[in-house]
């Protein structure tokens, strides 16, 4: 009971600030630049309107996320109004919890907006010209949705995270951004070094060492499987895919549970 | 009065600042030696961490940037393209407009071996796409006379295609048999090939190169007993007057046959300003 009234609480919190105005600039934003990109195709408009749309939204809500986080966390601690929020009845485990089932509401409802609406800028495009591989907008666009949702899960317990070490709400934007790049990128790069080694001098052991980091970091760039819906079929599916989600759902579990070891040891004052 | 000084030493410094500027306008320009290099191409692990990790995205800005420079004086050449279409195949192998550009703008812009590089990443990566097939099929052919990987790759195309398997089944096909010098085992191979090929389409397409190829058979048969008779044959009709055939074989192609070097052949289909490529 607790949880839920305080997941309310934390989404009251949310809808007050300045996000909706955020997500409304996103949502401008993504229609525009879906549009304008397959002007640049000439083969394929409605997959170039997808693909550039897709990587917007994987850039975008990120940030929202720790817009969010910074709003139901840092601000907690950082205007003392955490002495309220965890009188009793509330623990500071279910203050926790609350906050982090609200922002994951609000971030999957944000992307549920935003990939509607790609969807259907997608559609209009598409209708303009036959393309020889169309996209695919069915199921495998919501599997691709789906994958997305998990990466940004994954991101919001991260972000939750450092805003409970952390001192600072920049921390949480600085050092959740370079997390979501060093964490989507190191695998591609890994695998490109293979194929261009002329880049770096020792580019063997470059890759090894940069590989070392799939022990440390969640591998988001494997829940990045947009082929599917950009060329139309779910042949292109990773044969690995689950185990990507399972090692996702591990760290956001190991994720959740250092952060509330870490409000649990706070000290405020 | 010790409130107007901070402003007076920054309307000072600022003064100064101007000074020293319009000084060095005036001096002569240090000008380095012009330093010309290409177009900039990014390499594929760095345009993925300069993109947020997101390879997708990286693959399609460059082809954008690469399609809407084109061509011109200002260091875009083929060079750059070929450089910086290389990196987009790494990036997204499967990207359409990549390898349709670099087919068009590379191979037949001289660049017969990195055009084709990307093609044969694009036919991996699509692996259910016809179009990059026969691109590929027709380049080994046409600029590098490997008729025996085209006639594979088209073959390979033919197997995804609906509608146009006939057709590159049938080119599959014609390059395996050009190999044969000997024109009648190239019409047994035409026939057995016609003879298996199921779809309807692709054996009447098929019927008129072995009727062709007969009527080719059938005026060097000619040729050789007029000749034995009379001496050479220097047009095709003598053979008609000779009375050793009722009339000329009419090539189901209209492309017809031509007396070349004192040897009967298959007139070829001319394509303008093709004929002079090795």
């Amino acid at each position: 009971m607790h949880l839920l009234s305080q997941t309310r609480v934390a989404i009251l919190i949310v809808l007050r600030s300045r996000l909706p105005w955020l997500s409304g600039f996103f949502l401008l934003a993504l229609c525009l630049i879906a549009y304008l990109a397959a002007q640049f195709s000439g083969r394929q408009p409605a997959t170039v309107a997808l693909d550039i749309g897709l990587s917007f939204i994987r850039l975008a809500l990120p940030i929202a996320t720790i817009v969010i986080t910074q709003q139901l966390l840092s601000a907690e601690f950082e205007r003392r109004y955490i002495y309220n929020s965890i009188t009793y009845p509330n623990s500071r485990r279910t203050l926790l919890f609350g906050r982090l089932t609200a922002g994951f509401i609000i971030t999957l409802s944000l992307l549920l907006i935003l990939s509607t609406a790609l969807a259907l800028i997608v559609w209009l495009i598409s209708g303009s010209y036959p393309q020889g591989t169309p996209v695919a907008l069915g199921p495998p666009y919501i599997i691709v949705v789906a994958f997305i949702g998990l990466d940004l899960l994954l991101i919001n317990t991260a972000a939750a995270l450092l805003a409970t070490i952390a001192s600072s709400p920049s921390i949480v934007l600085v050092g959740t951004l370079g997390f979501v790049f060093a964490a989507r990128s190191f695998s591609a790069i890994v695998e490109l070094l293979t194929l261009d080694s002329g880049i770096v001098s020792n580019a063997e052991s470059y890759r090894f060492n940069l590989s070392l980091l799939k022990y440390i970091l969640p591998d988001l760039g494997a829940l990045d499987i947009r082929a599917i819906a950009l060329y139309g079929g779910l042949r292109d599916l990773p044969l690995d895919w689950h185990w990507s989600v399972l090692s996702a759902l591990t760290y956001i579990i190991a994720l959740i549970a250092l952060s509330d070891r870490a409000l649990q040891c706070k000290r405020f004052n | 009065m010790s409130r107007k000084k901070p402003l007076l030493a920054a309307l000072l410094g600022f003064s100064l600042f101007a000074c020293i500027e319009a000084w060095r306008d005036l001096q002569p320009a240090l000008t380095n030696p012009q330093l010309t290099s290409a177009r900039v191409v990014i390499s594929a692990p760095l345009l993925v961490a300069l993109h947020g990790g997101d390879r997708f995205l990286a693959a399609d800005l460059e082809a954008i940037r690469l399609a809407a420079t084109g061509m011109d004086e200002r260091g875009v050449d083929t060079d750059y393209l070929i450089r910086a279409q290389r990196e987009v195949a790494r990036l997204n192998a499967c990207h359409e407009d990549n390898y349709y550009l670099a087919n068009g703008l590379l191979t037949w812009g001289g660049a017969v071996d990195e055009g084709n590089e990307i093609l044969r990443a694009a036919l991996q990566c699509r692996f259910w796409d016809e179009f990059p097939a026969f691109f590929y099929g027709v380049n080994l052919a046409f600029f590098q006379h490997n008729n025996d990987e085209a006639a594979r790759v088209l073959e390979l195309g033919a197997s995804r295609s609906t509608h146009n398997a006939a057709a590159m089944q049938k080119l599959a096909i014609m390059l395996r048999s050009e190999r044969f010098a000997d024109e009648r085992l190239a019409l047994n191979y035409l026939t057995q090939q016609r003879d298996a090929a199921a779809d309807p389409k692709l054996r009447d397409m098929l019927s008129k190169r072995v009727i062709r190829l007969q009527g080719l058979i059938d005026l060097r048969t000619a040729q050789q007993r007029y000749e034995a008779a009379h001496g050479a044959l220097s047009e095709l009709e003598q053979l008609v007057t000779a009375g050793l055939l009722a009339e000329l074989p009419i090539d189901p192609l209209r492309l017809g046959y031509e007396l070349r070097n004192g040897r009967i052949e298959l007139k070829k289909l001319k394509i303008a300003g093709l004929e002079e490529q090795p």
